[in-house]
């Protein structure tokens, strides 16, 4: 099906998958984008850009990235840290740093250094880990989450969060150290509240009663759920959401893309996606039970669960169960960078595949 | 290799991780799915809510007509040119033709049509007229170009009409004048059509019609436009040669009560409102109030006629032209000595006028003048009230200075209906604008017996004769009964001296009344300021060329 070049290594049903995902993307954004060539053709060029450097970075050996991990951590802080002093502000909020006229975000570095770093710090001691290297484990995933929340970018704070929390997770954290953190987290949800931005407590305040403010910081959220449920089960068709052409919905290219397929096709739309969401996860999961390398299984398994992090979060924020965070829907959403970090991932994920084939071939020999 | 012990509580997490994501994806699907099935309906409806609007479809609005049914004032349909731009831009493309026919910009028009290349509509341009819209027709763009009809008012008549019929804003209601007062007759009601409208509000597409407009009515005045325009035309002649600020006039048919011309100065084409200001168009013989001052003094005396405190004969002492009452100087333009009620009227004497008020008594004054319509109004639409201070502070002073026309404000329309009171032999009949209007049925009332009408008729007959006031509004072969007034203009503490209103009130013919005029004039700066020099010769004017129009019998032809 797929003839690969110059011995090209690569796993063929992450990329099926991952291509089948582009293919939507595109066709949705044509619609969420009111009909905009211009748009579809420059995610498309995305797409292409990402799909090489994914590639590219599948075969760089997990080795590699684990003598690299420890720099690109300390040069993502030292990122983070220049964003705060002297970055350039969207939105409302300090995210974009400028170099050499490129714009980009230091955070999308973070997503994948600390994981990276966390794998490499827990590697260390891979076979003996006691308290004190969890502890600086913690200490890790808390400073570039931090920095990250402080720009601020609730959002891509879960997000990072989450990451380096997965890598934990998968090094083999106790479960009563599991369950006592989500114990603790529920604790102290008071005190987060405490030192959340003014508009940060309004999306949660919003999110607990969208019909408060119908025209104001609800609005996004009514209008979001009236385009999800007037899709029914098999939607309005291609281009002919209203909620979407008419331009009720907010960002529907971006964040709220999710609407738009809801909308446009309906719950068999939606099933649609969720399958095969559900199945790159299934093959990341795949990939992560079989890799015997400790490093690399950490690494792999958190790409894995923060993918379905994004998912969750993009879902769950605009059906409204969830407060609106600004995530985008992984590979489905319009935008560059947080897509071309994703696609690192599965770079990554296709490295360790790689790598774990060659020891099982080495070990058949 | 190391790479084999892999401990087994690894894999423990990783079929749990497995599980809690596959748990929650169904848990995402069916909340979708609730949200998708359970909920459609409703939220179908809240969709087909937010995008699915009615928009108004205007109603042809109704004409006014003059008495004979001549239009003053008619709708014409325009055009309000609508650009789907979805379709023009992948249709015909005719920037230029469409923006030479419409006199727009070209590249404006371009980028404005190229900018809305997803929408369904674009509103171009409204009040196009029906020839331009056949030459865009005729450039084949289909849908791409839509028309939906709109009305234009034009008013015929111009500036003759101007300050009565008032005018209509751009969507054709009316906001001024006869326009706004007779806006639930004229407006009918409008249909609606189906539109659909983006996030933002706009129109994006029309879907059609759901309810057809029902046109207004038309409107007949009982102006007789003929005598209309000669008001207007004598009437802007002495507002221009008198450098005068504002000039007024109402000519009523005195039979039956119907107005039968209306005019105020400075002009105003309604036609033509840019820079308008309201003083422009008011339409002041309505709108303005003023002392009638000496007009007033023949009403006065028919009551004392006819309460019999005075007859025709009984001779006043003029005191030497002046008197003081509480401290309140009346005065004469000079002694005229001993005064009969004729020569009262002729010579127009204030001290004569006050002390027969003054034997009248003060009630039956001012009861007199409520009937009048002095402390209301003459029942006419958009007309302002009068006013007439309340009986109960009325002293000596005031009783006199009110009988010959100061103290008290009225509009010139109610000056002349009290007017109509005396053509009518005393009897006050109701009057309008509207023909065959509800106004005519009501009431009527005998102020002042016929004797005493007739007879302070006769005695006005002396103004327009040789030596009178008001000869320069006599007519050849009628006999015209009339009064004229020059009154100081009040201002802050008191009367200017050099600022006058010049007015002149009259009937024709006097024996057989009908026809009553009333002119003001208000500050005139040039060719004198006598009521006599500057407002009776627009009487003259009118009311010759309205008698020979109207075909009223002379009674005067044995004078010459």
């Amino acid at each position: 099906m797929l003839s690969v070049p110059f011995n090209l290594r690569i796993d063929r049903t992450l990329l099926i998958l991952l291509m089948m995902m582009a293919g939507a993307s595109l066709v949705v954004l044509y619609s969420a984008s009111n009909q905009d060539l211009a748009v579809v053709i420059k995610q498309a060029t995305r797409f292409s850009v990402a799909f090489i450097m994914m590639l590219a970075i599948a075969q760089i050996s997990p080795h590699t990235y684990k003598r690299w991990a420890p720099l690109m951590y300390v040069g993502g802080l030292i990122l983070l840290i220049l964003v705060l002093i002297l970055g350039t502000t969207g939105k409302g909020a300090q995210r974009w740093i400028n170099i050499g006229g490129f714009q980009f975000q230091p955070s999308e570095i973070m997503k994948l250094a600390l994981p990276l770093m966390v794998a490499w710090w827990l590697s260390l001691n891979e076979n003996a880990l006691r308290f004190k290297h969890w502890s600086i484990a913690f200490v890790l995933v808390a400073v570039a989450t931090l920095l990250i929340a402080k720009q601020p970018d609730l959002g891509t704070s879960i997000l990072i969060a989450a990451s380096g929390l997965f890598v934990l997770y998968f090094a083999g954290l106790s479960w009563k150290v599991i369950g006592a953190g989500i114990a603790t987290v529920a604790a102290s949800l008071p005190a987060l509240w405490m030192v959340m931005h003014d508009y940060q407590k309004q999306r949660v305040l919003t999110f607990l009663n969208p019909e408060s403010d119908p025209l104001g910081s609800g609005y996004h959220i009514i209008q979001s759920k009236i385009a999800i449920g007037s899709g029914g089960i098999e939607g309005k068709g291609w281009l002919a959401g209203t909620q979407s052409q008419l331009n009720f919905l907010p960002e529907q290219h971006t964040d709220f893309i999710f609407s738009v397929i809801s909308e446009e096709f309906g719950l068999f739309g939606v099933i649609a996606l969720l399958s095969l969401y559900f199945a790159i996860l299934l093959r990341g999961l795949w990939i992560t039970l079989n890799t015997q390398m400790f490093f690399a299984r950490c690494v792999a398994g958190s790409i894995t669960l923060t993918f379905f992090t994004y998912i969750f979060v993009n879902i769950g924020m605009v059906s409204g169960l969830l407060p609106v965070v600004g995530v985008p829907l992984p590979l489905i959403s319009y935008g560059g960078t947080s897509m071309l970090t994703l696609m690192a991932g599965f770079g990554i994920l296709m490295g360790i595949y790689n790598h774990q084939q060659r020891q099982d071939r080495q070990n058949h020999v | 290799m190391t790479d084999k012990k892999v401990p087994k509580l690894h894999s423990v997490q990783h079929y749990f991780a497995l599980v809690l994501t596959l748990g929650l994806f169904v848990f995402l699907l069916g909340w979708s799915a609730k949200v998708q099935i359970a909920e459609s309906d409703e939220l179908s409806a809240k969709a087909e809510q937010r995008f699915y609007r009615t928009s108004e479809i205007p109603a042809y609005r109704g004409e006014i007509r003059d008495r004979f049914g001549n239009p003053l004032a008619v709708s014409s349909p325009v055009f309000r040119v609508v650009v789907n731009p979805k379709l023009f831009v992948n249709g015909c493309q005719a920037y230029e033709d469409v923006a030479q026919i419409l006199g727009l910009n070209v590249s404006e028009f371009k980028r404005e049509v190229q900018n809305r290349s997803k929408a369904q509509y674009y509103s171009v341009m409204r009040e196009v007229m029906p020839e331009q819209k056949k030459d865009l027709e005729s450039l084949s763009c289909g849908r791409g170009i839509q028309y939906e009809r709109e009305y234009k008012r034009y008013f015929l008549t111009g500036e003759i009409n101007g300050h009565l019929i008032g005018f209509t804003d751009t969507d054709d209601h009316g906001i001024e004048g006869l326009e706004r007062t007779l806006e639930n007759v004229l407006s009918g009601s409008v249909g609606k059509k189906a539109v659909l409208k983006d996030g933002r509000g706009r129109i994006i597409e029309n879907l059609g019609e759901i309810e057809q407009p029902t046109p207004g009515q038309h409107v007949e005045l009982t102006i007789d436009n003929r005598l209309q325009f000669l008001t207007y035309r004598a009437l802007k002649k002495a507002y221009f040669n008198t450098k005068a600020k504002s000039a007024s006039a109402i000519l009523i048919d005195s039979d039956s009560g119907e107005i039968l011309a209306m005019a105020s100065q400075p002009p105003f084409n309604p036609n033509n409102r840019e820079e308008l200001k309201p003083k422009q168009y008011r339409n002041r013989v309505l709108a303005d109030q003023f002392e009638p001052g000496s007009t007033l003094k023949p009403l006065t005396l028919a009551k004392a006629l006819d309460m019999g405190v005075i007859t025709p004969e009984t001779e006043i002492d003029t005191e030497r032209g002046r008197i003081r009452l509480n401290g309140f100087k009346i005065s004469d333009y000079k002694n005229y000595g001993n005064l009969t009620a004729e020569g009262i009227i002729q010579k127009s004497s204030n001290v004569g006028t006050a002390k027969v008020a003054l034997m009248m008594g003060r009630d039956p004054v001012w009861d007199y003048f409520a009937q009048l319509g002095f402390a209301s109004s003459a029942g006419l639409p958009n007309e302002t009230y009068n006013k007439l201070k309340d009986v109960t502070v009325w002293d000596d002073a005031t009783l006199a200075a009110n009988s010959y026309g100061y103290g008290l404000a009225i509009n010139l329309a109610s000056l002349a209906k009290a007017y109509t009171m005396l053509a009518n032999d005393g009897e006050l009949k109701p009057v309008g604008i509207l023909k065959n209007g509800p106004w005519q049925h009501e009431p009527s009332q005998q102020l002042v017996s016929k004797e005493s009408a007739r007879s302070i008729r006769e005695m006005m007959v002396s103004v327009t004769e040789k030596g009178g006031t008001g000869k320069k509004a006599a007519v050849k072969d009628y006999k015209i009964a009339g009064k004229t007034g020059t009154v100081h203009v009040a201002s802050a503490g008191g009367y200017d001296e050099d600022r006058y209103r010049s007015m002149f009130a009259g009937i024709a013919p006097a024996t057989n009344p009908k026809l009553v005029m009333v002119i003001m004039v208000e500050e005139p700066q040039r060719g004198g300021y006598y009521g006599g020099e500057v407002a009776a010769p627009v009487f003259h004017e009118v009311v010759k060329e309205a008698l020979r129009i109207l075909d009223v019998t002379p009674d005067n032809l044995s004078h010459d």
